[in-house]
C-alpha cells in the first residue's frame, strides 16, 4: 500500500503501521475546524506546530517505545460513529472545559472509507482508532461535515 | 491566548518528573508529575491554551488525599484546581522550550482554562495509566499508615510486657523487649 507518509515509516526501527492495522470498509468520523479546507484538519499531530507534548520524544531512551510514539503521531485519529465522536469530545470538554473547542475544532465531519484508502486498528472502548491514510487520499474534498459539537 | 494575571517567576518550585498521562487525544492532555526530591508531591499537568507558537499548561499540586477522592469521585478536577493554594502556567514552545512561566491564584485562572463542574474522574474516559495509579493508590491508603503501624509496635510491646510481668520475668526497661 502506498501509504501517505511512508518516507517517515522507513525511518522508525519498527513496523509502521503497526501489523494488527488492518484495511476495512468502515465509516470515518474525524473533529474538524469550521473550513473543511483547514490543513490542520487532516495533518498528523507529529506535523502540527507546536507540538503537544511536554518532553521531547527524542529524548525516550527506549528505540521502541520511541519510534512506536512516533508511529502513532503519523496517524489520524478516527471514531466509529457520529455519536461516539460526539460522546468522547464531551467527555474531553468536561476535563479541559471550553479550550477543547480550540484545538480539534468544533463540528463532526464523515467518510464512508474503502479498503484502498488505508489501514486501521480496532476500535476501542469508546470508539476510537487510529487510520493511516494511503497518498492522494484528499480528505478535504471527501469528508462532509454532518455535525455540530 | 489569554493574558495572565500573574507573577512572572523563573522556575517552578519543584524538579518535575513525569510518569505518565491520564487523558489523552492526539498527545496528551492531562499528565501526571511528581517532585523527583519527593515522591510524595504529586502533580498535574492540563493542557490549558496554544497559539502559534506556544502550548500553554496548568500545573496545580494536589495532596495525596485530595487524589484519592478524586479518583473515588467525591471531588472534580475542578474542585482539585481550586483547593490549590497557588497554580504555575507555563508556556512551552515547538521545542518544548519554557517561554513564560506564571504565578498565580485559582481564583484568577482565566474561565475557559478551568474544566467543567461536572469534571469527575471515569473509568471510561480515563488511560490506563489513571487506573493503574488510582488502585495504587488506594491499595496504599487501605494499608497500615506509618502513624497507626507505629502505635501498633507500642501496643505489642505493652502486651509483651504484661506477658512477662504475668510470668515472673523481671522487666528493667522496655527496651528489654526489643532485645
Amino acid at each position: 500500500m502506498d501509504f501517505q507518509y511512508l518516507e517517515h515509516f522507513k525511518k522508525l526501527s519498527i513496523k509502521c503501521p503497526p501489523s494488527h492495522f488492518r484495511k476495512m470498509d468502515i465509516p470515518l468520523f474525524r473533529w474538524v475546524y469550521d473550513d473543511i479546507n483547514d490543513e490542520r484538519n487532516f495533518m498528523p499531530r507529529t506535523f502540527l506546530v507546536p507540538v503537544r507534548e511536554i518532553e521531547k520524544i527524542d529524548q525516550i531512551s527506549d528505540p521502541k517505545k520511541r519510534d512506536a510514539l512516533k508511529c502513532t503521531m503519523l496517524a489520524l485519529s478516527m471514531f466509529i460513529s457520529e455519536e461516539a465522536a460526539l460522546t468522547r469530545f464531551n467527555e474531553i470538554k468536561a476535563t479541559m472545559g471550553n479550550v477543547a473547542y480550540k484545538r480539534p475544532g468544533s463540528n463532526i465531519a464523515f467518510l464512508d472509507i474503502a479498503k484502498k484508502d488505508g489501514v486501521n486498528d480496532l476500535p476501542n472502548d469508546v470508539g476510537h482508532f487510529s487510520h493511516h491514510p494511503v497518498v492522494d487520499h484528499h480528505y478535504e474534498q471527501r469528508f462532509k461535515i454532518v455535525s455540530k459539537l | 491566548m489569554e493574558t495572565l494575571d500573574g507573577i512572572k517567576i523563573e522556575n517552578l518550585g519543584f524538579n518535575p518528573k513525569r510518569l505518565g498521562d491520564l487523558l489523552y487525544h492526539e498527545g496528551p492532555l492531562l499528565s501526571h508529575f511528581i517532585n523527583e526530591d519527593n515522591r510524595r508531591e504529586h502533580y498535574f499537568y492540563k493542557w490549558t491554551d496554544s497559539d502559534d507558537k506556544c502550548n500553554r499548561w496548568l500545573i496545580f499540586r494536589i495532596q495525596e488525599q485530595s487524589l484519592i477522592a478524586f479518583f473515588e469521585k467525591k471531588k472534580s478536577l475542578l474542585q482539585l484546581i481550586m483547593q490549590s493554594p497557588f497554580v504555575y502556567f507555563v508556556d512551552l514552545d515547538n521545542d518544548l522550550a519554557q517561554k513564560q512561566l506564571v504565578l498565580t491564584s485559582p481564583d484568577k485562572i482565566p474561565g475557559d482554562y478551568l474544566p467543567l463542574t461536572h469534571s469527575f474522574f471515569t473509568e471510561k474516559q480515563y488511560e490506563n495509566y489513571a487506573l493503574k495509579m488510582r488502585d495504587d493508590l488506594l491499595q496504599e491508603a487501605s494499608g497500615p499508615k506509618t502513624g497507626s503501624l507505629m502505635s501498633e509496635i507500642l501496643n505489642i510491646k505493652k502486651e509483651v510486657m504484661n506477658i512477662k510481668s504475668a510470668l515472673g520475668i523481671k522487666i528493667r526497661s522496655s527496651n528489654d523487649i526489643s532485645q
